[in-house]
């Protein structure tokens, strides 16, 4: 019974680890980057909905609100500033170290938005429940059908709209779909912008299940999403899922039978093997991306 | 010199090894978030070998070197097939993975009253042998600023050999190198150890002047900075690094009153630098072209 | 109906087109041989827009081209068939189809359905195929998708480049017999080739390219003179 009842919670965390990989795979996907100042923009959008709190009066749901718009506005700020301006291929790591130095800009004004190390971060009240012998809580399993809701509207998105179609066919080839009409510098900004609103979610979600925010978020969530990514393979949307997921269990199942520190150690070490052992994760996507223009590393 | 002044420039001098450790993995092409580990490697051998053994300071650092390397080396032949953000991915979790075994050895000692050796989480202290030796603080600034000179003269007379230019190729094009017969893998490996022996000795020169460490000193947090400073110094040569440590550093304790949004300035300078130097301030091209120019007038 | 006029296009400070000069009538099939390394490929990329060139105009049916991108240019009228295919490997065959209708605004959905029928009826393998992964199919049949695709965006005139190549002579005829019906049918087509027997099979006025340069042009028959086949090969001269 111990064994489902930390699963269960395993796949509650690791819902909102796969929001994470989304977003981290979508930006991998289609513009073949790394976003470093992910987490920091999550971090923005929470400390800003803090901040804004007392002003704006709206409780929980301005959290919500405010925390999703502030990580989407981030998210387009680091895009103008370190992607935009860098070209394809050459400009790919320039690009992932200039968000590298936004994550710190970002980070340093979430701090002076909360200088306190620690703030209360109050969600929505859901009630918690036993279902049989099994404790369930009442906000975790909301986040749960709200990551799942959004897994969904995303895949319907993408498979089933002309837009995104442009962004799988940008995906699998920048090259050739620009060649074909595709406006891949607008549609790289839009992809930021969803990452953004995603991340934000899912700060949201795992904020309100803490109850609390501090500076570290923003390294963590940075962390985590980029781990479900790799654990599933990398650029692969069905992979993030898949990866979070199986951090959120390994994870939680970890800190049940060894305890907190251990934790993260599993989860570092877990993600080590992977790298070594078979670095293309659980979809086995290629880590040599072989364009027929040209072979690039990734 | 007051004493003050002395422990900032020290500071600076010792973050000025770890940032050119990031800048040695960068020169081949890499980028590193776990250099910091290979510090502490350094660290937790220097002060061992000095406080717990009682050897001379220079046998320390050179064994705190040859740990960091030996360390970098393991990672380097671990993650062999890997780069990019792969590589960059391992190297945080191999540091974080170091780390939490620093925490759980513990091998304190009782000598003469007084507990040394490493004790988990609680650190390895008194590590006093600048001070039982009679070195003050100048004299140890003298010291560490001693060896990173003499670091800085075998990085500079490396940057015209083959060997620098090798590893410069490896780094831009790794296939284009391999078509001209250089060996990738050798580059990367010997860079990677060689990056771990300068973090390493910087480590030890940190525990000596700290008298005291602990495993959550060499957080990824130290690393991001050293490797900040490489990165928007410049890796075209072995001056950027220090002139990133020069620049967030001197400008902390020099604006005091900025101290609280210097991230927040700096980050934002360096995303714009980059725009329009997308390889740092003191670029492979720029040196170059100094190079050409000074060629010029003087030959 | 393709007019270029004096195209310099460099790659840093090398200069892989030398002033090229060319024209591709209305409704004939023009084609480009040389030997590799001549710069068809860097000729085809200019006009489809994908590179910028230095110098140079080119315009299509009196309307210039030049520092236009991609899109503007398919929009235009001038669709390429690249080297290699360059399908969408994850993506279905109907969704490569749909890909090539980009240019096409939101409104000509219809348009657009009518026409993905269209290629079905040209290339019954395609419909055959038509909600696999792209990546799966052969070589020859991609080809035909690549080119089913960039009949969708409703070009003036079609520009292939080497669409013989990495193929099996079988197909290789299969794919020439499409381009031949595709001219019948009224498509203006600007090839470049390596196979220079069965371009010139299907060709209506051929140029020779050679370094950067066009050496030599004319018609098929001019070509009798071994010479000059000896000169596209073996460059100099």
């Amino acid at each position: 019974m111990d064994m489902l009842q930390t699963s269960i919670d395993g796949l509650m965390m690791g819902s909102t680890y796969a929001l994470l990989g989304l977003s981290f795979a979508l930006v991998f996907g289609v513009m073949r980057r790394i976003n470093l100042a992910f987490g920091a923009c999550l971090l923005f959008g929470a400390s800003l909905a803090i901040y804004l709190e007392p002003i704006l009066g709206w409780g929980a749901w301005g959290l919500f609100l405010v925390t999703i718009v502030g990580a989407a506005l981030a998210s387009s700020y680091v895009e103008r500033l370190c992607f935009a301006p860098h070209g394809k291929r050459q400009g790919d790591v320039t690009a992932m170290v200039a968000s590298f130095a936004v994550w710190m800009q970002l980070d340093e004004i979430s701090s002076q938005l909360l200088p306190q190390r620690t703030h209360a971060f109050q969600g929505i009240e859901v009630p918690n429940f036993w279902w049989g012998e099994l404790f369930v809580r009442g906000d975790q399993l909301l986040h749960f059908a709200i990551a799942l809701v959004s897994i969904l509207l995303l895949y319907l998105l993408l498979y089933k709209t002309r837009f995104g179609l442009l962004v799988r066919a940008t995906a699998d080839s920048s090259e050739t779909a620009h060649l074909l009409g595709a406006p891949v510098p607008w549609l790289g900004f839009t992809i930021f912008l969803v990452a953004g609103i995603l991340g934000g979610l899912a700060a949201f979600m795992i904020l309100s299940a803490d109850g609390y925010v501090t500076p570290l978020f923003g390294l963590w969530s940075t962390f985590k999403g980029l781990v479900a990514m790799i654990i599933g393979g990398v650029g692969s949307l069905v992979g993030a899922v898949l990866g979070g997921l199986i951090l959120g269990l390994v994870e939680t199942h970890a800190g049940a039978a060894l305890g907190a520190e251990f934790r993260d150690m599993v989860t570092f070490g877990m993600v080590f093997l992977v790298l070594i052992i078979r670095p293309g994760g659980l979809m086995g996507v290629k880590i040599y991306r072989t364009d027929s223009l040209a072979q690039e590393r990734v | 010199m007051d004493i003050y002044l002395a422990s900032v420039l020290t500071n600076m001098t010792l973050i000025a090894f770890l940032a050119l450790s990031a800048y040695l993995v960068l020169v081949v092409g890499e980028v590193s978030f776990g250099q910091q580990a290979f510090f502490g490697i350094g660290a937790y051998i220097t002060a061992s070998a000095t406080a717990l053994a009682g050897v001379h300071i220079f046998w320390g650092l050179l064994a705190g070197a040859i740990g960091g390397a030996s360390f970098a080396l393991l990672l380097g032949l671990l993650t062999i097939r890997l780069s990019g953000i792969y590589f960059a991915i391992s190297t945080l979790c191999f540091a974080e993975l170091l780390r939490f075994s620093l925490l759980h050895i513990r091998f304190a000692q009782n000598i003469d009253g007084r507990i040394i050796g490493p004790d988990g989480p609680e650190g390895f202290s008194n590590i006093r042998w600048i001070f039982e030796n009679n070195y003050a603080v100048t004299d140890f600034l003298l010291l560490a600023v001693t060896c990173l000179i003499i670091l800085l003269i075998v990085l500079f007379s490396l940057e015209r050999s083959p060997i620098m230019l090798g590893a410069r190729m490896v780094g831009d094009d790794p296939v284009l190198a391999q078509s001209q017969g250089l060996n990738p893998t050798y580059y990367r490996l010997s860079f990677i150890a060689f990056s771990g022996a300068v973090a390493g000795f910087g480590g030890g020169l940190f525990a000596l002047f700290n008298t005291h460490i602990e495993p959550a000193m060499f957080g990824v947090m130290l690393g991001i900075h050293g490797l900040a400073y490489a990165i928007i110094g410049g890796c075209g040569s072995a001056i950027g690094p220090l002139l990133g440590v020069v620049l967030d550093i001197g400008l902390l304790e020099s604006i005091r009153q900025l101290a609280a949004y210097r991230m927040i300035i700096f980050g934002g300078l360096v995303a714009l630098l980059l725009v329009f130097r997308p390889e740092g301030i003191v670029s492979p091209r720029l040196v170059s072209r100094l190079k050409s120019r000074w060629r010029k007038r003087y030959l | 109906m393709l007019s270029v006029n004096n195209l310099v296009t460099s790659y840093g400070l090398i200069k892989a087109l030398k002033g090229v000069s060319l024209e591709a009538k209305k409704g004939a099939v023009t084609c480009i041989l040389g030997p590799n390394g001549a710069g068809k490929t860097t000729l085809m990329f200019t006009l489809a827009g994908i590179l910028a060139p230095d110098t140079g105009t080119v315009s299509l049916l009196d309307q210039n081209l030049m520092g236009l991108g991609a899109p503007k240019i398919l929009r235009k009228g001038l669709a390429l068939v690249p080297e290699n295919r360059l399908v969408f490997a994850d993506l279905t065959v109907s969704e490569n189809l749909l890909a090539g209708a980009f240019s096409q605004s939101r409104a000509m959905s219809a348009q657009v359905s009518d026409d993905i029928d269209k290629m079905y009826d040209r290339f019954p393998i395609l419909k055959a195929r038509h909600d696999q992964p792209a990546g799966n199919l052969s070589g020859g049949e991609q080809q035909m998708l690549a080119l089913a695709r960039a009949l969708m965006s409703r070009p003036s005139i079609l520009l292939m480049d080497e669409p013989s190549v990495g193929l099996s002579p079988l197909i290789v005829d299969e794919i020439f017999a499409i381009i031949k019906q595709l001219n019948d049918d009224g498509m203006s087509i600007l090839l470049v080739e390596q196979n220079a027997t069965k371009a010139l099979q299907v060709a209506d006025y051929f140029y020779l390219l050679d370094q950067g340069k066009v050496t030599f042009s004319g018609t098929p028959d001019q070509l009798k003179d071994d010479d000059i086949i000896k000169r596209a090969y073996l460059g100099g001269g």
